[in-house]
């Protein structure tokens, strides 16, 4: 040093001073060193020279940060003992090679010892600061729940644990392939918009397993050679965070390894997460998807978290220069917002939007929209004399119409007897002998008494108008909605005329009227009189408030009917909390209440935890206001919503679970062969079809089709909608022939009912198409696809229609469409039921492969099936048997007999006891019969080609006749 | 860790805040071996030429030590205190090993500039020089002013902040920040010659 070392005197002295001056600002030091008293006047050059480097300090940044220590690898293990080299055993898994290093740690290519899982893992070793605070507890608990994710698109996690001596472990499914962003560049922006949705539909199924990944960025997400995006270290995150209240925090407790780049606001600033903090992460990819930047490209770390808490992003369309369409800003925006609240809700209301800017129209991921009504079934329900008064008392109260209470304004006693005598009356009419000699349909009874109340009530009365909404209400909810419209309607006349349009009768039969309305999904009318309705019956709350909690109940029906999901729960939800207050948990209209907001929720595409929360909300409260009872009316009315809520999240096993039950319930309540157990059935029998359990699905729909035929018209919705899924479920079995001359009278009633354009028409002609094609009429097959599409349609399902054209295009032998179809279908399957749908379309894709001679892409589209498949957990289907049956085929066509003996065995076995003469069976036989060939096993070969050419004679397809003529 | 018992640091860590050398020095050992394992596997693990994160590890071995219930929470401030003190002495002592190296011992030479596996990286010869500086002109400065030699190593070898360091010594972010100011100045002065 260029001075001398201070004494302890004069350094304290200088201390002081410099505490003194740096007190200051920085602008004031000059002229305070000026006027120094004379006392500290020696220490002043030291001060000035001192401070002329303040400057330069700040600037420099002087000793800001301790300097990078660079050291090599050969230096490293010099330094200390290695915890990782290659034959080194961690665990139950042996290293082989090390794939790579990041900030948590390094990643080992890694084989387990005792060869139970047979593929290559990749085995993640975190640092030593994984090994604190219960993680052996905290892995325990995680990993059942992370080795629950089951999807295509999510590489597993098989294992965890910690070794002896401390070092944690992570084995996870070994995935080669290429970061998202690196893959992206080879694509146009539609291929990368697709590789996207792969991503955002895998988080969205995350989701609903309520886990969230936490840390999703390009180097997460793997895209393998064919396109096929895996996504890694889901929700691994948490498991290393090792401080359960700082969830997620980015900065501490060396967790600055995690880059800030894709974290969302909550995590910078260390609050708990929710899966909108994923959603965030998925606009900050779409972002550089779509402008090959960040949206806050900033250089230091802390002007980086600044930026992402306090700087609005560039319009990607700004940005990137290109004539990016404004929806893909707005997309991009709106997951990028700073507050929760105000991105999209889930992973799924983004891929939706995204699918719905590479479609060019308007797309709904929604349950399916037909709705409930109980009282439907017991419409056509034929019932005697005697208890025909019983039945049309319980039909209207069932509809939560309390007929004899103070509905009437004039609550008086006469009146009230009146109206008891008239009905006393239509039932003694009703001679069953004086009607052609058949009993009559309460329906029929109703809209007798409508004549005959004109015929004997010929004034306007108030007595007239109770009786014309009562019969009303009854033909309502008997769903004659013609007949009831018109009864109301003239009770909506009379009563303008008698009282006046201000009076409170009037208004409560114009809420009839709305209600009929929406009986009738007449959504002009609604529209028209719901505002005037909902102020009027506001202004009679106090006195009258069932009036507007049927007025709100119509405003949810109409903004569901109208697919105006979001506006559904607010009004029902208004309706349900004040039929609660005024007229008590247990009155009908207040289930009725209860039951519809637990429907509006589930069609807002609300979070599938919400959405289940609320249907075990409605379940509770309707259980409870019928005394526990399952069986009673509305209670069964809200197990539908569950069942319906359970479809809608994907929960398809526990909503066949409740159906079953149902089915029993319905059993006893109404009857065996009642309808509301066919309906059950059939609902029941749908989704067995979904999970492959396509045997039962047939015997279930069989039985609730000829129940039904007992009870309904056969010109009805219902009878055409039951026997198209009864034909469906003769296809998924592979019974082709019989299915047929189902679908093509299906389809006539069909075009009958619902006219010959439309979704509806497309649905039925597709399916005609396919089992045509599967019946080797290839010509017809054609021109039933040839029906005009209009993507513009609610309810079109672009991924559906392009796996059944491409599917038909296998069979038909058009294989290079095929392919591009069935390839477009996999990038369009969206929601939660994509996972499910995927193995069909990978397996007609690995047939067209075969036929096309391209052997090995078949056995790897093949193989991901299985995979796809097993994964899902189904049981042994139709669907599966020909995956097992490709997979073998194609070992055989690559010279490898002895992998293709056992999937072969098992379609075979599979079709011998699902259904041994049904000619789908016989390919499985001749493939089998190949591999024995080829593996010396001669008397087997024999027997099971003579099984292939028994089944193949009676086949029509062009395939199967081709391998009947082919030489051994 | 060896397999001593697992004594109770917060009261060695007490009497060492109180002066007591002896204290002091057990802590030390306690303490050295551990973070120097740590740092070493840390080394191991990170991306080849990156830096040693000892902010990363002064936190790392609070909740080690916590974790093993040597610590309590609330003496957090006053273990990174420590810990940096600590890392100060691994940083340190890493740096010369490395030289002893380069100059021939153990590894086998590696040719200056081989690309990446260069063990002298030019860009970090400078900066391994200024730490080793820094260090020396804390000797000298620590024969002055101790206090100030503990906020330098709390904010060049710990890497903490402000508030944590603070929260240590028990004094306003303020005067840290200024104090601060005054330590740059002075050490600036130092390795200027």
């Amino acid at each position: 040093m260029e001075h001398q070392p201070e004494s302890d005197e004069s350094w304290a002295q200088l201390n002081r001073m410099l505490d003194a001056v740096l007190s200051l600002p920085p602008e004031q030091r000059s002229a305070w060193l000026d006027t120094l008293p004379p006392e500290h006047a020696a220490l002043g050059p030291r001060l000035r020279s001192l401070l002329a480097r303040s400057a330069q300090v700040e600037t420099d940044d002087f000793l800001g940060t301790l300097p990078p220590i660079s050291v090599s690898s050969e230096a490293a293990t010099a330094l200390g003992p290695s915890t990782g080299r290659a034959g080194d055993t961690i665990g139950p898994y042996r290293l082989d090679r090390e794939l790579g290093r990041g900030g948590m740690g390094s990643v080992w290519l890694a084989e387990r010892v005792d060869g139970l899982i047979d593929r290559p893992v990749a085995l993640k070793l975190p640092h030593a600061i994984a090994n604190f605070l219960g993680l052996a507890e905290r892995m325990a608990r995680e990993r059942t729940i992370l080795a629950a994710l089951n999807h295509p698109h999510i590489a597993r996690l098989y294992d965890a644990g910690l070794t002896d001596d401390g070092q944690p472990y992570l084995a996870l499914e070994y995935v080669e392939g290429q970061p998202f962003d690196v893959y992206g560049k080879s694509l146009d922006l539609h291929g990368r918009l697709r590789l996207f949705l792969q991503v955002a539909n895998a988080v969205a199924y995350a989701h609903g397993k309520l886990i969230i990944h936490r840390d999703l960025k390009p180097a997460n997400i793997l895209v393998t050679p064919d396109g096929y995006v895996r996504l890694l270290d889901f929700g691994i995150a948490k498991l290393l965070d090792n401080d359960a209240a700082r969830d997620g925090a980015l900065t501490e407790f060396g967790a600055r390894a995690l880059t800030p780049e894709y974290a969302s606001p909550e995590q910078i600033r260390g609050e708990p997460l929710t899966v909108s903090s994923d959603v965030y992460s998925l606009g900050v990819l779409l972002y550089e998807l779509l402008t090959g930047r960040l949206p806050y490209p900033r250089k230091s770390r802390p002007e980086l978290e600044h930026a992402i808490l306090n700087t609005e992003p560039q319009r990607p369309s700004d940005v990137a220069g290109r004539a990016l369409r404004g929806d893909l800003d707005t997309i991009a925006i709106k997951a990028l917002k700073k507050q929760p609240e105000e991105r999209y809700a889930t992973a799924n209301a983004l891929a939706d939007d995204v699918l719905r800017y590479l479609e060019g129209r308007p797309v709904l991921a929604r349950p399916d929209s037909t709705r409930y009504r109980l009282m439907k079934f017991v419409g056509r329900h034929k019932i005697g004399v005697a208890s025909a008064a019983a039945v049309l008392i319980a039909i209207l109260a069932g509809a939560g119409v309390s007929i004899w209470q103070a509905r009437v304004a004039i609550a008086e006693k006469e009146h009230a007897q009146a109206v008891e005598r008239f009905v006393v009356s239509i039932f003694q009419e009703a001679d069953p002998y004086r009607q052609a000699g058949r009993p009559l349909t309460a329906a029929e009874l109703l809209r007798h008494a409508e004549r005959d109340i004109s015929a004997r009530f010929a004034d306007r009365s108030a007595l007239r108008i109770s009786l014309l909404g009562l019969v009303g209400t009854g033909l309502m909810n008997l769903d004659e909605l013609p007949a009831a419209e018109s009864s109301v309607q003239q009770a909506v006349s009379d009563a303008v005329l008698l009282y006046g349009q201000e009076h409170t009768e009037t208004l409560r039969a114009r809420v009839l009227l709305a209600e009929v309305h929406a009986a009738q999904r007449d959504n002009d009318s609604l529209r028209k009189e719901l505002p005037t309705l909902e102020t009027a019956a506001r202004e009679v709350v106090a006195q009258e408030p069932e009036l507007l909690v049927r007025v709100l109940k119509a405003k949810t029906d109409l903004a569901i009917e109208e697919a105006r999901f979001e506006d559904g729960a607010a009004p029902v939800r208004e309706a349900f909390e004040l039929a609660l207050r005024t007229l008590g948990p247990k009155h009908p209209t207040t289930v009725g209440a209860s039951t519809l907001l637990a429907e509006a929720v589930m069609f807002s595409g609300a979070q599938p935890e919400l959405i289940m929360k609320e249907s075990q909300r409605g379940l509770d409260f309707a259980l409870a206001a019928y005394g526990g009872r399952e069986d009673g009316p509305r209670v069964i009315q809200m197990r539908d919503v569950h069942i319906r809520a359970l479809e809608a999240t994907g929960r398809y096993d526990d909503a066949i679970v409740e159906g079953d039950k149902i089915i029993a319930s319905a059993g006893e309540a109404f009857g065996p062969t009642s309808m509301p157990v066919a309906s059950a059935m059939m609902n029941t029998a749908r989704m067995r079809m979904r999970v492959g359990d396509v045997a039962t699905a047939v015997a279930q729909s069989e039985q609730a089709l000829e129940i039904l035929g007992a009870h309904i018209d056969k010109e009805s919705r219902e009878y055409v909608y039951a026997r198209t899924s009864h034909a469906l479920a003769l296809m998924a079995a592979r019974r082709f022939a019989e299915a047929l001359p189902e679908l093509d009278a299906m389809t006539l009633m069909a075009e009958k009912i619902y006219g010959s354009d439309g979704w509806d028409a497309v649905t039925m002609h597709y399916q005609r198409a396919l089992a045509l094609a599967n019946l080797g009429r290839a010509d017809e097959a054609r021109s039933a696809l040839a029906i005009p599409l209009d993507p513009s349609e609610e309810q079109y399902d672009a991924a559906w229609v392009n796996r059944m054209q491409g599917s038909v295009a296998v069979l038909i032998g058009d294989y290079d469409t095929a392919v591009t179809r069935l390839l477009a279908a996999k990038e369009l399957l969206t929601g939660p039921t994509a996972a499910l749908r995927e193995p069909q379309i990978l397996s007609f894709l690995g047939l067209a492969q075969l036929e096309r001679g391209e052997t090995a892409a078949a056995l790897t589209t093949l193989t991901r099936a299985q995979q796809a498949s097993d994964q899902l957990g189904f049981r042994m289907h139709p669907v599966y048997a020909d995956i097992l049956t490709g997979l073998g085929r194609a070992h055989v066509e690559l010279r490898a007999p002895a992998a293709a003996i056992a999937p072969l065995e098992r379609a075979d076995a599979f079709w011998r006891e699902f259904d041994a003469n049904n000619v789908a069976g016989g390919a499985t036989a001749y493939w089998l019969a190949r591999a024995y060939a080829m593996n010396g096993r001669k008397a087997d070969a024999d027997a099971a080609q003579a099984r292939a050419r028994a089944l193949l004679l009676h086949s029509p397809r062009a395939s199967d006749a081709r391998l009947l003529a082919a030489r051994q | 860790m060896s397999e001593q018992p697992q004594a109770d640091l917060t009261d060695l860590l007490r009497r060492a805040q109180n002066g007591d050398s002896r204290a002091f020095d057990d802590l030390f050992h306690a303490t050295y071996d551990e973070l120097r394992t740590l740092a070493r596997r840390r080394l191991r693990f990170d991306q080849r030429g990156s830096l040693l994160d000892t902010t990363a590890l002064v936190h790392e071995s609070y909740l080690r030590f916590v974790a093993a219930s040597r610590v309590r929470i609330e003496d957090r401030g006053h273990f990174m205190h420590f810990a940096a003190r600590v890392m100060r002495s691994i940083v340190v002592d890493f740096i010369r090993e490395r030289c002893a190296e380069r100059r021939g011992g153990g590894v086998a030479r590696i040719p200056l500039t081989s690309g990446a596996d260069a063990i002298v990286d030019p860009t970090t010869a400078g900066g391994e020089s200024e730490i080793l500086r820094v260090h020396e002109a804390l000797d000298e400065l620590g024969k002055l002013d101790p206090k100030l030699v503990r906020l330098v190593e709390m904010r060049y070898f710990g890497g903490m902040t402000e508030a944590e360091i603070a929260e240590a010594l028990e004094i306003s972010e303020r005067t840290v920040r200024r104090d601060w100011e005054k330590a740059r100045l002075l050490l600036a002065e130092a390795l200027a010659t």
